[in-house]
């Protein structure tokens, strides 16, 4: 097993809670021997726009408009990075964009007690030697700066038969800085809105960390619609400190098994963590999402929205848990995820938790799973729309919920028309 | 002209037979209203036509035009003309009446058929702000999403911008007139009654009250009772009920 030079970590069963419902127990680690750095002659490192410009067919790129920065990695290999020139409206100052390790040093990751994260083989993975690590910096001088966001753009080869890549990215937000971040998954190999076979073509395990200082503000938006025989497995991990505020979007559309793991701890006083995920699964997709609302420091807040359809033979798994420890008080954290279910063989799992160990706290939790409203049909075919028409029209509306949201204004074009292909 | 007949109708909700026979005729142009007390079986009558599930026929036709409306479906005959306003609006979370619209429209087969009076050159936009200023809906209103934010007066309203741009042949409007204060109410009277003369749609309006009726001037009236049509006649049974009530009829409607 090629791993073991890696990670002495023994690789997970569904016996795990936190794997539990996954389909982990069919992933053969073996199938997928870690990618090689790039050559310089592949036409992914010459000409990495005009490669992403094929692969981005529903215009997600050009959607952004102006950017601030732009990183190109390769099967989890950094083959491009540009911060744009000042100019309109946007001042450089403040960003840094870099994957030289030496320059860099890895932010502590707070204490959690989260043994299912300290022992995650995918994770030590990540952070291990197979591939770059990316560290993006904003400091105050990017405070006012309009939202001209960061593009990650990664690009998941497969064409050169199956592998596993690790891309990981390190984003620290220093007091005061405010700074959105889109990292989106670009892979070749069949869509998901197209039928496949067995999985085949690649693992890609992204990981990245956020820590937001005091007072500042990240918007970290990631998207996927990775080929339709793919793996993900993927971590999103961040701090948010006192008066910051951190929205973490997921669009999750692609794949064969993407699992996504949120971990946001709140440190500080008035920090605010929203976390929201939109997916749709089709086929025999799966989308599993673990999330874990850690308030650590007093008066702070999290709002966790995810909204699912699964349709086909399809399934969804969300499992989350909201953990305010002792000595948080005047926490206020949410939590809620509703899944529609289009088809009678697709399923959605939604299993909402709280653990509490503080007295002065307002924490609530909600989940729903079911079938479109059928009131909500008549109502609309009352008014000429043909069944499909109406249906289409409810779930767009049920998941304009969120796209709907001022910071998610960039990539809201692109979800809409993945949301629309989808159905 | 457009005919809706119904013929000796016995109809089932969730098991329990709610409308005894009921023998309706609806024509294109006309106003026709349906008065009864609660509980008589108005607006299972305007779900039964309109085809909601759960509403059995046991016995009994409608046609519109000669042809089964039965045999349709909820948007089938939607498409064919028939339109409801309903009495309670039902939520629709992110979507707005425009978005709805714009779909009927892309759906409808007669879209832009109908549109003999330059309107086929406004967008939606412009027709639906229109609409919303003859029955005095404030237009920022219709960006909102369908009926969940809406009060029980602008529910009202918006069902009749959604009638202005859909034009149907023959609209059922149930208590059109509950949560409209007297301006609103005699501005969506208007609406309707100019309506019937600018497309020649038929009006079929279930009310209790006759402060409707005095704009929306009925040609026929009907009265509901338990499950049957007890009495038809010309727009002085109006006023006939509002004075005497049901209780002519012979039933004791405070049972």
């Amino acid at each position: 097993m090629w791993f073991d030079k890696f990670s002495k970590l023994p690789f997970p069963t569904s016996d795990l809670e936190v794997w539990r419902y996954s389909r982990i127990a069919e992933l053969d680690l073996d199938k997928y021997p870690p990618a090689f750095t790039p050559s310089t002659s592949n036409a992914f490192v010459q000409a990495p726009l005009e490669q992403i410009e094929k692969l981005d067919t529903l215009g997600l790129v050009p959607s952004l408009g102006p950017l601030a920065g732009l990183v190109v990695s390769y099967n989890g290999y950094i083959v491009d990075t540009q911060i744009f020139p000042e100019g309109e409206g946007f001042d450089k100052r403040g960003l840094s964009i870099d994957s030289t390790p030496e320059n860099h040093s890895h932010p502590d990751r707070p204490e959690l007690g989260l043994s299912e994260l300290d022992t995650d083989v995918f994770m030590e993975l990540a952070s291990s030697s197979l591939a770059d690590t990316l560290f993006i910096r904003a400091t105050s001088a990017t405070d006012g700066i309009p939202a001209r966001p960061v593009l990650i753009a990664h690009i998941i080869d497969s064409t050169n038969g199956a592998s596993s890549c690790f891309p990981h990215s390190i984003i620290e937000l220093e007091d005061g800085a405010s700074l959105t971040v889109v990292e989106a998954f670009f892979s070749t190999g069949p869509l998901s809105h197209q039928p496949t076979g067995s999985p085949a073509s690649g693992l890609v395990v992204p990981v990245a960390e956020m820590k937001v200082g005091d007072n500042a503000n990240l918007t970290y938006l990631s998207l996927q619609d990775l080929a339709a025989d793919m793996w993900g497995i993927s971590y999103q991990i961040s701090q948010v400190g006192g008066d910051a505020n951190l929205l973490s979007f997921t669009g999750s559309f692609g794949g064969y098994y993407v699992r996504t793991m949120t971990v946001s701890t709140l440190l500080g006083p008035g920090g605010m963590s929203e976390l929201l995920s939109v997916y749709f699964g089709s086929d025999s997709q799966m989308h599993d999402f673990r999330t874990f609302q850690y308030h650590v420091g007093a008066h702070t807040r999290s709002e966790l929205l995810f909204k699912g359809a699964v349709k086909d033979t399809s399934h969804s798994v969300y499992s989350g848990l909201i953990k305010v420890q002792n000595g948080a008080v005047g926490t206020n954290a949410f939590q809620t995820n509703r899944n529609i279910v289009l088809s009678p063989g697709a399923k959605a799992d939604s299993v909402p938790n709280l653990d509490i160990n503080e007295n002065d706290v307002s924490c609530s939790h909600a989940s729903a799973v079911g079938p479109i409203d059928k009131d909500q049909l008549y109502y609309l075919e009352s008014k000429g729309l043909s069944p499909k028409s109406a249906e289409k029209l409810i779930v767009a509306g049920f998941f304009n919920e969120i796209i709907d949201k001022k910071l998610l204004q960039p990539a809201s074009g692109w979800l809409r028309k993945k949301i629309a292909e989808k159905l | 002209m457009t005919v809706l007949a119904i013929k000796q109708l016995v109809v089932e909700v969730w098991g329990e037979e709610i409308l005894h026979g009921v023998d309706l005729v609806i024509l294109s142009g006309k106003v026709h209203a349906l008065m009864g007390p609660n509980g008589s079986g108005k607006s299972t009558l305007s779900h039964l036509l309109m085809g909601r599930e759960g509403y059995v026929v046991k016995s009994g036709e409608v046609t519109l035009d000669g042809v089964d409306l039965l045999a349709m479906d909820t948007s089938q005959r939607a498409q064919a003309g028939l339109f409801l306003a309903m009495q309670q609006p039902i939520e629709v979370p992110g979507v707005t009446l425009e978005a709805l619209l714009s779909e009927v429209l892309a759906d409808s087969e007669v879209a832009t058929a109908e549109t003999g009076d330059g309107e086929a050159t406004q967008t939606l936009r412009q027709i639906m702000y229109a609409e919303a200023m003859k029955v005095g809906l404030d237009p920022s209103l219709l960006d909102r999403s369908l009926n969940t934010e809406f009060s029980g007066g602008e529910y009202k309203r918006s069902e009749c911008v959604g009638m202005g741009v859909i034009k149907p042949r023959l609209g059922i409007f149930d208590e059109i007139d509950t949560g409209l204060d007297i301006d609103s109410l005699k501005l969506v009277a208007t609406r309707l009654k100019e309506a019937t003369s600018a497309w020649g749609m038929g009006v079929l309006a279930i009310t209790h009250y006759s402060r409707l009726l005095d704009v929306l001037t009925p040609d026929l009236v009907y009265v509901l009772l338990d499950g049957r049509i007890v009495d038809c006649g010309g727009p002085e049974l109006v006023s006939a009920v509002e004075h005497s009530g049901y209780s002519k009829y012979g039933v004791d409607v405070n049972r």
